[in-house]
């Protein structure tokens, strides 16, 4: 039998994990279960997310497997290993991949650089800016900081106001 | 050493980068591979003195240096096409064809976090002024796992924490810095005894936050846990005084005259050293910190062959295991002495 994970080696390691009454088998080789192993961090692993992101995805609904046109990989075979083949599997893995990302990041919307010419106008570097002290009011909000939320509200408004003056072209 | 220095190691950031248009390092041809590599050395010549190490023309002894100096990874060592470009004070490290096309880190000692930014920013800058880079308006830069998305970028900090592994604290501290979104994991020994009491922490999230907003988390949640070592160090002291303090002399004793010592033994000695040297215990005097920090890496395995030079054509195994212990004994014995002293 050849490990799930490489493809190539004879599987050695075999393992069968029980979760919300599922079975799931494993079967691994020396290199790609040592590999495991080390990637496990000392208490919470982070690798162990992507071992249950397969149950996580039954438990939400079972999703029907898409393939990328690109490079062939098949969104099944992304839940299982956790990688996908290419940068155009983003948009191929659709909505399953927007519920991976959700449910791995906690968000859906990057802020912060982006490649090239960092952030083309002062507008846009602003907007950045205001989205990131939003999200941070949010935050503050949550936890019961309404001081840090008002300040933060402060500062949204004087960022909003150099805004309008600097872009106000109409 | 007190405070601050006596707990933080290094500071490290990592951001992960992919060519447009083409699959990730396990779906990609070979060819394709060192043609990035190719392509990343020729962005990054004008910007610095950097080298190019291809994992397939590498000797296995200068990979493993590389590797012990964490400036590569066990996965790029078995990556198909996979190469290092390593600037010459080896801060900045780029990774090619490991899980993604391009990791681009920087490793500084101390609490630098900031510097080590924009440091590698510099770097990201000057390859992405040369190549299209997989991004997406929406989730940031593209990586070959999800978990990676957005940034792409991990900042992490290496930390020496004796006193909260040996007053069974550190549980209580993973929880804790966990529950701020961020990760610990033991650098060495995976909670062995070996592990030199050597933590990284570094941030879970990498979508949604932006660069700067990472780095202060990463910084708060560091200072948290400096502020509980350093407590922990107190009540350590104030409970066993007696008991912690003998350890600490028996390692100096150790460290200094042993004929034969292993890895895993070293590592667990000289930390004990080395909480020696910290505020209110002053047993041992460091009179070349950087030089004592670098002691951990130059005593492992490939590195004590390497700076003993006598591994015959960069072959590791022409130096046995044995042989490499009394070579560890030795220059262990001898640089202890020329840069500490037991007080």
């Amino acid at each position: 039998m050849l490990c799930d994970e490489c493809k190539k080696r004879e599987a050695v390691f075999h393992s069968k994990i029980i979760h919300n009454g599922q079975v799931r088998e494993r079967h691994l080789c020396a290199v790609c279960s040592k590999k495991y192993r080390e990637e496990e961090s000392l208490f919470k692993p982070f690798g162990d997310l992507f071992s249950s992101l397969p149950e996580l995805m039954l438990g939400a609904s079972a999703p029907k497997c898409t393939v990328c046109s690109k490079c062939g990989t098949t969104s099944d075979e992304f839940l299982r290993t956790g990688y996908v083949g290419c940068p155009e599997c983003y948009k191929a893995f659709g909505p399953i991949m927007l519920d991976v990302v959700r449910r791995t990041q906690h968000d859906t919307q990057h802020i912060g650089k982006a490649p090239g010419v960092k952030i083309k106008s002062t507008v846009a570097a602003a907007q950045n800016k205001i989205d990131e002290l939003r999200r941070r009011q949010r935050q503050a909000i949550e936890t019961d900081d309404f001081e840090e939320a008002s300040r933060l509200r402060d500062e949204i408004n004087e960022l909003k106001r150099s805004i309008d003056k600097g872009g106000d072209k109409k | 050493m007190s405070g601050e220095n006596s707990v933080v190691i290094s500071s490290r950031v990592r951001l992960a980068r992919n060519i447009d248009g083409l699959p990730f390092p396990h779906k990609l041809r070979y060819e394709q591979g060192m043609i990035i590599a190719k392509e990343v050395y020729e962005a990054l010549a004008p910007t610095g003195t950097y080298n190019l190490h291809r994992m397939a023309s590498s000797n296995e002894l200068d990979l493993d240096v590389m590797k012990e100096k964490h400036l590569i990874s066990d996965d790029l060592l078995r990556s198909v096409g996979g190469a290092a470009i390593i600037n010459d004070s080896e801060t900045v490290s780029i990774m090619i064809n490991e899980e993604d096309h391009i990791r681009e880190q920087c490793i500084l000692r101390g609490m630098k976090l900031d510097e080590a930014y924009r440091e590698i920013d510099k770097a990201d800058d000057a390859i992405s002024s040369k190549m299209k880079l997989a991004y997406d308006d929406k989730l940031g830069y593209l990586t070959c796992c999800p978990t990676n998305v957005g940034t792409g970028m991990r900042a992490s900090v290496m930390l020496f924490l004796p006193a909260l592994a040996l007053t069974d604290s550190i549980k209580n501290c993973v929880d804790a810095v966990s529950r701020l979104n961020m990760t610990v994991r033991g650098v060495y020994g995976e909670g062995s005894k070996a592990d030199g009491f050597i933590y990284q922490v570094s941030n879970s999230k990498t979508l949604g936050i932006s660069e700067r907003e990472i780095i202060s988390s990463v910084s708060n949640c560091i200072g948290r846990v400096i502020e509980s070592e350093l407590i922990a160090r107190d009540r350590l002291l104030q409970q066993s005084g007696v008991e912690i303090k003998d350890r600490i002399c028996r390692a100096w004793g150790l460290l200094t005259n042993a004929y034969s010592m292993s890895t895993d033994e070293f590592m667990s000695q000289l930390a004990y050293v080395k909480l020696g040297a910290s505020e209110g215990y002053d047993l041992i005097k460091i009179n070349d910190a950087e030089r004592f920090e670098k002691l951990f890496t130059d005593a492992q395995p490939a590195n004590v062959v390497n700076i003993s030079g006598k591994a015959l054509d960069g072959d590791l195994k022409s130096v046995t295991p044995a042989q490499r212990d009394v070579l560890r004994a030795a220059y262990v014995a001898k640089t202890l002495k020329s840069i500490a002293s037991r007080v």
